[in-house]
């Protein structure tokens, strides 16, 4: 918020005079209220590998992260072009494989990795679009450039806590929403819906059906899976819900079989259809891919895309945006070292104390290894993992990541923070909510934000530029005297 | 060598299935060295067979049977003319799948230390170009690990055992034998992928006439085919109908029913000699 060092920054300049003028007791009771709300929705989730906790919900943080429309409307442009490069890769890699043969990427990466799909191979899809809903997480280290730090284009979460932290702010503030104009997040469904039947199958009727397919409520996302299903105003399926007969998707419903022609799907490819992939799931739907073959339906997002968010593809995304679109990347990458080269991994073995490595295909911030936060020990069983399999991982910078002013038992203190804005792709154009989920890491110093290990998360306002934008920063008593006046 | 096959499978249901349904690689296709002169294909029940193309070339036909039945009956008939190309696949490319994804694992193909040190030995017996090396590793495989026929899994579904277990307990199906020949070629950096088939042999068993075996690309020569289980390229007495990166992408038949239960699957083939 302090614009790293020069005093507040216009974008926070509301909520400097907000924190000022309340009452820290006022503060606390409005933060449990907010506990309250978010139990009652009954908006939790499940974390893998903890017995004990079965249904938690995510800290919500009642001090909002701010953005204004200059610094939101450089964001946008810029995971627009990345997500459009994300789509002409996955669309070439399926295909003629240009990038490989132009030796930008490594044929191995690509061919070798378990989430490239040969089903896919020769596959076309409507207007070319694989992801059709992306969660690209960014970072800022200073106040000028943002940074991606995952490309997430396979099953991207999180949108429902976007919907969500919105709503309650607004409940618990309607004045912090009276006195500015904040960018509305609430058209999220409408715009996914607009974007998901704009690429029905041709042969889809002129109203295409829409459904949500989800693994079931055992799984982690299920509360978002059936809100996002409600909102959106579809069906909410499993696979036994939907039949295939002579390659066409059905879903059974009480006044007979009706015809699928696109489903947002919330579920592994692996597990999509028995007959192609595991044989063994008991989750997916028989005859799926015959009828994807055969255009007959649309799958969102498409199947193989997971070789596109890897983290070792990652690496080489500023190459594949010039590559496909020929402009430099909006977006910087977060510097890397893949281990799989020999001087990097030797870098990364002489400095692993310093550096944050991960797996190549982990996500969720299991697996890794944050060297600055690690003991001596957990440094040398990772260095052991590393060792014995170089490929499998990449290795960054312990990044200062921004931070934002966070409400935290004593006060409001600063945090860490990252953001992922959710851009969707339809056969028109890329509509990007002004906003997303920011997470921030509540454990002081932390830079994990993943909510498995213990972070929040925030509502994410985009607002007007202050109109003295270019004025030396405002001191305190200014701004609230501004507040005041609007 | 022409060849006349037939292949039947028969599920039968104590209590009625609603809704079955199937994906078959059971046409064989033609190209140079192999022409189908005639196939066809019966299904029992009311369905539409879907004919199309996989990404690996391979001919599929995908369908589903709306119940109740009792049965579902699956014959395939035809008859294949095959040259004998000493086990070189010939002519253009059957599938647009780039070589460096068959150098990919799978499940049944991984590479554990013990099968690469059953590829080093091969190897180290070889003369190391690989050509050699290929029909030494097929080799080994016939010495080493003994050959079971097919078992039901493969016979009517998905074969996953891994390559070390096979090579651990010394003995497998010949789509094992594949796998484990696949596991080891990949190790070496050679592509190698997984066929099934049919092979004329005489006084076969009832099912002796499906052949499952392994193909890796030779520089220079294109797809070579290596059948472990009868240390033997294939000849003109093979009939190659699928191939994928495992056994489970060239499965002669992958079923997932509704309904219906205990279901007994009968598979007979006979392969005669015209």
């Amino acid at each position: 918020m302090n614009g790293f060092g020069q005093g507040v920054r216009p974008a926070y300049r509301t909520i400097q005079a907000w924190l000022d003028n309340s009452d820290p007791e006022n503060l606390k009771r409005l933060q449990k209220e907010a506990e309250f709300l978010f139990r009652r929705i009954g908006i939790t989730f499940a974390v893998y590998g903890d017995a004990e906790a079965e249904e938690r919900i995510i800290p919500f943080d009642i001090v909002p992260r701010v953005l204004t429309g200059s610094e939101w409307a450089t964001l946008s442009k810029g995971l627009t072009q990345r997500v459009t490069a994300l789509n002409r890769f996955l669309a070439d890699i399926y295909g003629a494989g240009e990038i490989i043969r132009a030796g930008i990427v490594p044929a191995d990466l690509v061919y070798q990795n378990s989430a490239f799909r040969p089903e896919m191979v020769g596959l076309k899809l409507p207007h070319d679009v694989y992801v059709q809903i992306a969660g690209i997480d960014v970072i800022r280290t200073d106040d000028k450039d943002f940074y991606v730090l995952e490309d997430n284009a396979r099953t991207p979460s999180g949108v429902s806590y976007m919907l969500e932290n919105r709503d309650v702010q607004m409940r618990l503030f309607p004045d912090l929403f009276a006195s500015r104009r904040i960018q509305p997040v609430e058209n999220y469904p409408d715009e996914l819906l607009t974007s998901l039947r704009s690429l029905a199958p041709v042969s889809a009727p002129a109203e295409p059906t829409v459904v949500l397919m989800t693994p079931g409520p055992l799984n982690s996302a299920y509360y978002e899976h059936s809100f996002l299903a409600d909102k959106l105003g579809v069906e909410l399926v499993e696979g036994r819900d939907l039949y295939v007969l002579d390659e066409v998707v059905y879903m059974r419903t009480t006044r007979g079989p009706k015809r699928v022609d696109v489903i947002y799907r919330r579920i592994d490819d692996e597990f999509l259809d028995p007959m192609v992939f595991r044989p063994d799931s008991m989750l997916g739907i028989p005859g799926l891919i015959s009828a994807y073959r055969a255009g007959n339906v649309t799958l969102a997002n498409a199947v193989g895309t997971g070789v596109a968010d890897d983290k070792a593809i990652y690496t080489y995304m500023p190459d594949i945006v010039r590559f496909y679109l020929g402009e430099e990347p909006i977006l910087k990458n977060v510097p890397t070292w893949r281990c799989r080269e020999p001087d990097c991994l030797r870098y990364v073995l002489d400095h692993l104390p310093e550096l944050v490595v991960k797996e190549v295909q982990g996500s969720g911030g299991y697996g890794m290894l944050v060297g600055p936060k690690s003991t001596k020990e957990q440094i040398e069983t990772f260095r052991a993992r590393l060792v014995a399999d170089p490929d499998g991982f990449i290795a960054q910078p312990t990044l200062a990541l921004s931070t934002s002013p966070t409400f935290v038992g004593e006060g409001v203190a600063p945090r860490h923070i990252d953001l992922r804005p959710f851009v969707l792709t339809g056969a028109d154009k890329v509509r990007i909510v002004p906003g997303g989920l920011t997470r921030v890491a509540l454990k002081d110093g932390s830079l994990v934000v993943n909510s498995s290990q213990g972070g929040g998360t925030k509502d994410t306002w985009i607002i007007d530029d202050p109109v003295d934008d270019a004025s030396p920063p405002a001191s305190v008593s200014q701004s609230q005297s501004q507040s005041q006046g609007g | 060598m022409r060849l006349r096959i037939r292949h039947d499978i028969v599920a039968r249901y104590d209590e009625p299935v609603m809704l079955a349904s199937r994906s078959l690689h059971l046409c064989p296709r033609t190209f140079d060295g192999q022409y189908v002169r005639g196939w066809h294909l019966d299904i029992t029940g009311d369905c539409r067979q879907a004919r199309t193309s996989d990404a690996f070339g391979n001919i599929v036909h995908d369908f589903a049977v709306e119940g109740p039945l009792d049965e579902v009956a699956i014959a395939a008939e035809g008859e294949v003319e095959v040259d004998d190309t000493t086990g070189v696949l010939q002519g253009a490319p059957l599938d647009r799948i780039p070589p460096a994804v068959f150098l990919r694992e799978t499940r049944a193909t991984s590479r554990t230390s013990t099968v690469m040190s059953f590829a080093d030995k091969a190897k180290t017996l070889s003369d190391g170009e690989p050509l050699d090396l290929c029909h030494t590793l097929m080799h080994l495989i016939y010495e080493e690990v003994e050959a079971l026929t097919a078992d039901p899994t493969e016979l009517c579904g998905v074969r996953e055992v891994a390559a070390d277990t096979v090579l651990a307990e010394a003995r497998g199906t010949p789509a094992d034998l594949a796998h484990l020949f696949i596991a080891a070629a990949r190790g070496l950096s050679l592509p190698a992928r997984f066929v099934s088939g049919y092979v004329w042999q005489e006084d076969a068993t009832a099912t002796g006439a499906l052949a499952s075996w392994a193909e890796a690309l030779i520089p220079g020569l294109g797809w070579v085919g290596f059948d472990a289980g009868n240390d033997t390229c294939p000849t003109d007495a093979y009939v190659r109908v699928a191939s994928a990166l495992d056994q489970s992408g060239a499965a002669w038949i992958r079923m997932a029913d509704r309904g219906g239960v205990s279901a007994s699957v009968t598979v007979t083939v006979a392969a005669d000699r015209l």
